[in-house]
């Protein structure tokens, strides 16, 4: 009993499920160490291997292709299946994450997104997040290498598709659900670019949290 | 001693509410937990900033603390998630061995609990919660955490068989069998 309990894992244990080469170095075997006194006390990081996403993501990207239309309606479908991914990552990442704070301000959750949310999924960093010079509200999140586009080549006909719509839309639900309503569009732009725009509501919120001395 | 568990969706609409099965009146214990929704809403609202109110608690903080000025009877605390998801925990004021720091560690297991168990796909977010195990997990803390003398330890260890691939819930489980 006891030794299946030490064994177990859970689906929202994805500590850096999609092993990056950078992270796979803390990823020792035990059976390496000479003794006992070597061995780290922070249980082991539950890897998932790239491929099983890969594979698991090609496939919803056939099953959606076949129910639809239009390119427009596979980005909503495929953004509708992030946001399900999302909403339901949310809490178990706040349980797994070291500190768990409530986010109110706008920057610090999109930090959290970057740096926290985005080492949890993929083992490292977004590459980048911009503030946007026009649009007051808008941030740029942008990913050179998104492991939803890694491994898919796009054919001609649907050269509009850009599969980051699912990052695009766990991104979203994950902002949305903790209080940041917002809407995210991914664009094929350094890589890729998940355009988040937050709702009037929410800024005018972050700045009055700003100006209300 | 947990006499009452209420968990509430983003809406504050209920998602489950278990109260200890020796209590009387279990209808007082609803009043309580509604009306413990209001602190929640005070204490979890981001505020605009002014001098002197950050020297308190962090409000970024899940945990929430004692929500009411404890009564003679009862102490009401509440956990608010990132989701909005909230969790308000009543335990009787007569005990004393309860520390903020159990509580915490309590909230934090059930915030576990039910991250797993929203997990299952087949789960609408916000709907009253159905699944057996998150069910049986509150049950086991309001059993654990609960008036001692009615607990029939035996009917507990049969009902844990359910746990037995959540690694969670070691920490109960060896407080039940101790």
């Amino acid at each position: 009993m006891s030794n299946s309990a030490s064994q177990s894992y859970f689906v929202g244990d994805l500590k850096a499920p999609l092993g990056m080469a950078s992270t796979s170095q803390n990823h020792t075997a035990p059976s390496d160490l000479t003794s006992i006194y070597e061995q780290s006390l922070k249980k082991e990081a539950v890897f998932w291997p790239v491929s099983t996403f890969a594979f698991l993501f090609a496939q919803s990207i056939e099953y959606y292709q076949h129910r639809v239309d239009t390119i427009r309606q596979l980005e909503e479908k495929l953004s509708h299946l992030g946001g399900q991914v999302g909403s339901r990552l949310l809490d178990s990442f706040m349980t797994n994450h070291q500190k768990m704070k409530r986010e109110q301000r706008i920057l610090p959750v999109l930090l959290l997104v970057k740096v926290g949310l985005w080492k949890h999924l993929f083992g490292k960093e977004a590459d980048q997040l911009e503030q946007s010079n026009e649009a007051d509200g808008t941030y740029y999140i942008i990913e050179k290498d998104a492991v939803t586009n890694r491994f898919i080549s796009v054919p001609r006909d649907k050269s509009s598709l850009n599969c980051g719509a699912f990052l695009a839309g766990l991104v979203q639900s994950f902002l949305s659900d903790s209080g940041f309503a917002c809407s995210v569009v991914a664009h094929a732009h350094k890589g890729t670019t998940l355009v988040v725009e937050f709702d009037k509501a929410v800024v005018v919120r972050d700045k009055a949290y700003d100006g209300g001395k | 001693m947990a006499l009452c568990i209420g968990v509430m969706g983003a809406e504050n609409q209920p998602l489950l509410i278990k109260i200890s099965p020796n209590i009387q009146d279990p209808i007082k214990f609803h009043f309580m937990l509604h009306s413990a929704l209001d602190v929640v809403e005070e204490k979890s609202q981001p505020l605009p900033k002014t001098p002197g109110s950050i020297s308190g608690a962090d409000l970024r903080e899940l945990y929430l603390g004692l929500l009411y000025p404890s009564s003679d009877e009862v102490r009401v605390y509440g956990y608010c998630a990132n989701t909005r998801m909230k969790m308000i925990l009543i335990v009787e004021a007569s005990n004393t061995t309860l520390r903020d720091n159990e509580i915490r560690t309590m909230f934090r297991r059930l915030h576990v609990a039910y991250s797993n168990m929203i997990m299952n796909p087949f789960y609408d977010v916000g709907q009253p919660i159905s699944s057996k195990s998150f069910h049986d997990f509150v049950d086991s803390m309001i059993a654990a955490f609960g008036v001692g003398k009615l607990v029939n330890p035996t009917l507990y260890s049969v009902e844990m068989e359910y746990f037995e691939d959540v690694p969670t819930l070691t920490g109960i489980r060896l407080l039940l069998r101790s």
